[in-house]
């Protein structure tokens, strides 16, 4: 993961407003080739929004997304693979007829391995898309991704409705594919768990705003959870408070702080990925706006 | 030269990071014989198929691994158990006596397991500087 | 490509090839049987046709009372409607429909470039919306215009003001229909918007057509006059071929439309 690749997604002040209300708010990241980014936020933070420009599916009011050193477009839809938080397919259509479909419409198609996916997956190839279950649809479409041997996988809460035992197989399917031919995977989720030992790298989204992009394990050590009585935390001094949270008389708060503290009456220990990921996304972003709206 | 047979079991709820599960398990497979000198691990893909982890987080691991002396890299061919393990000081030996003791007086104060791990984690990361050692390596 | 625009317009091909095709049947068998009407009371069609010039009176269809009115209203009624009926069934749902069940980012997010999807489905909607236009037109004049001709002139002769009795122009009336519908589709998204606003388009085109069609012929006209040579081709202009002249216009009018989907592309979704 050399700096001087050409990331596999870039993000530039992507903006983009819906009536009035701003669901991506100068967005900007990178996620560097082969990386397996999770893009966490609450329900509305703006993911869906971003993935689908990524995608090129959508043109933003403002900013730039570029795949692999090219705008997002008709230029990039050969190198990404999205599958959208509702499954696109075409419900008339049989299962085969859309394997199918992606042999026509992809120069890359992958036929052998879109028929051992289909077959792992049980899938009825007679059945109809729109007869599925949701479940087998979302393993549909995520196979209609894959196969067609993208560079840049974007996947909108590929888990969500996904049975346990379903989503352990196809997080070993994702991870298995990254393995074998090193894919930049970037997917969304608001489920901690899921994303856990999949991603090394998040990106926090909060009120349509990039809170945190970073890689995992050199967060974890540059931030704290500190606990204490609320005026304690005057002895943190000068370091960056991300968030803080008081439950009765006492205090926690995530701190950027890549030093740890000294003994003192302040306890300490360094965050775990849900520690770190609640942290950000506590941060108050413009989203209490809309909450007075509603 | 008998294949990848440990299974590994994340869970990705303890907040212990991944990788450190995997060194963990490693090292038991090998304390406990599961895995014998000049056993192969399974590859990073064998690994991430079956767990869903990251393959980069396995090969982090493996690297750790070998880092300590546990396994080695070979070109081409995978990771194996190193064939002249350095046994573990006895020293641990002694160490897990004294755990077991205090064990016993957690359990009579009331603590259960978790608490237990919670108590051990806490002071450890408190005054474990091998924690930091670790993590360089990455 | 060609392949899924045609899985997914079958359908509403099968609609439209019905109608046209039970549309032109009923035309020929209509046609039969009003001339047999016509022949039982003597009554000889070629005396009156084209312009009502022979016995009948004027707001009286010439045609005997009964059967033979009753079917040559309706013949009137298939041609002036079931091209735009065509075009709506072909147009409105092209992309409106798609874009309603979201299933449009299944297409555009595979390996093909948005206007192949554009272009690729608007090409087989158009072409099968002409063809079934074509065919019922050419039965329309063929057989049944001579009787719609001289029904009475208050109440459904007018209708052929939609048409002229010219192919060309109810052929380019469902290419048009179905190139608006199918872009305000595109861009709203909405089935319901692009069938309300193709509906209430429908007059202002034929208007518009009819406008442009007398210009031309005008303009066509004034350059005849200029040289007797040219004159000599052209000939006068009658009705069809003021009609063929709108038609000429609602083929631009469906390149502008076109145009304006392909502009709008990027937007969508």
């Amino acid at each position: 993961m050399s700096a001087d690749r050409v990331p596999a997604l870039e993000v530039t002040g992507l903006t983009h407003g819906f009536g009035g209300r701003r669901a991506l708010d100068g967005c900007s990241f990178t996620v560097p080739e082969g990386a397996v980014t999770a893009l966490v936020g609450r329900n509305g933070a703006g993911k869906s929004t971003l993935m689908r420009a990524a995608a090129g599916l959508m043109q933003p009011d403002g900013g730039a997304v570029r795949v692999f050193g090219n705008p997002a477009g008709d230029a990039t839809l050969t190198r990404i693979g999205y599958v959208a938080q509702q499954p696109s397919l075409y419900p008339m259509l049989t299962v085969a007829q859309t394997l199918a479909l992606g042999h026509r419409l992809n120069p890359r198609w992958d036929t052998a391995y879109a028929h051992r996916l289909a077959d792992n997956a049980a899938m009825p190839t007679r059945a109809r898309v729109g007869a599925l279950a949701p479940g087998h649809r979302t393993r549909l479409a995520l196979i209609m991704a894959l196969a067609k041997r993208p560079g840049l996988l974007l996947l909108d809460e590929p888990l969500a409705p996904l049975d346990p035992v379903a989503r352990a197989e196809v997080t070993g399917i994702l991870m298995a594919d990254v393995a074998d031919h090193g894919t930049t995977v970037l997917l969304s989720s608001h489920v901690i768990a899921d994303i856990e030992g999949v991603c090394d790298h998040v990106v926090v989204m909060t009120g349509g705003q990039v809170r945190l992009a970073t890689e995992v394990a050199p967060a974890l050590d540059q931030h704290l959870v500190v606990v204490g009585a609320g005026n304690e935390l005057d002895a943190l001094g000068d370091t960056e408070i991300v968030t803080a949270r008081t439950a009765g008389r006492d205090v926690t708060a995530l701190v950027r702080a890549a030093e740890p503290l000294p003994d003192g009456v302040l306890a300490w220990h360094r965050p775990t990925l849900e520690e770190l990921l609640l942290g950000y996304l506590r941060v108050a972003g413009p989203e209490s706006p809309r909450k007075v709206t509603t | 030269m008998i294949g990848a047979f440990v299974i590994f079991r994340i869970d990705r709820r303890t907040g212990i990071a991944v990788y450190a599960q995997l060194m963990q398990q490693v090292r038991q497979a090998i304390r406990m014989g599961r895995l014998a000198p000049g056993d192969r691990l399974p590859t990073a893909r064998e690994v991430s198929e079956q767990t869903g982890i990251n393959p980069n987080t396995v090969l982090k691991a493996y690297r750790e691994l070998e880092t300590a002396g546990l396994v080695e890299a070979r070109q081409g061919s995978g990771t194996f158990v190193r064939e002249h393990l350095t046994p573990l000081p006895d020293s641990v030996e002694v160490l897990r006596r004294e755990l077991a003791g205090w064990a016993v007086r957690a359990h009579a104060a009331g603590l259960d397991v978790s608490d237990m791990q919670a108590l051990i984690a806490e002071v450890a990361a408190g005054t474990a500087p091998g924690a930091q050692g670790e993590r360089r390596v990455g | 490509m060609t392949w899924l625009a045609l899985r997914l317009l079958r359908p509403y091909l099968i609609v439209a090839a019905a109608l046209s095709a039970i549309s032109a049947a009923f035309i020929l068998v209509a046609s039969r049987t009003i001339q047999s009407r016509a022949d039982a009371y003597g009554i000889i069609i070629a005396d009156y046709a084209p312009d009502r010039t022979g016995l009948c009176e004027p707001t009286v269809t010439c045609l005997p009372a009964g059967t033979a009115t009753s079917l040559a209203q309706a013949t009137a009624l298939v041609a002036a409607f079931v091209p735009l009926l065509v075009g709506l069934i072909l147009g409105v749902p092209l992309f409106a429909r798609e874009r309603e069940d979201q299933s449009e980012a299944f297409v555009l997010t595979q390996s093909v470039p948005r206007s192949r999807w554009l272009f690729t489905k608007l090409f087989w909607a158009l072409a099968i919306g002409a063809t079934a236009t074509a065919v019922l037109a050419v039965a329309f004049r063929l057989t049944a215009a001579r009787y719609t001709l001289i029904l009475e002139n208050a109440g459904y002769s007018w209708l052929q003001e939609i048409h002229h009795n010219n192919v060309g122009l109810m052929v380019m009336q469902t290419v048009f229909m179905t190139a608006l519908a199918a872009v305000v589709g595109l861009i709203t998204g909405r089935t319901l918007r692009a069938l309300v606003v193709a509906v209430a388009a429908w007059p202002v085109a034929l208007i518009m057509a009819q406008i442009g069609g007398l210009l031309l012929g005008l303009a066509a006209m004034l350059l005849t006059l200029w040289s007797d040579s040219l004159s000599t081709i052209f000939g006068t202009l009658d009705q069809d071929e003021t009609a063929t002249f709108s038609a000429l216009v609602l083929a631009v009018g469906t390149a502008v439309v076109v145009r304006l989907g392909k502009s709008r592309l990027r937007r969508v979704s």
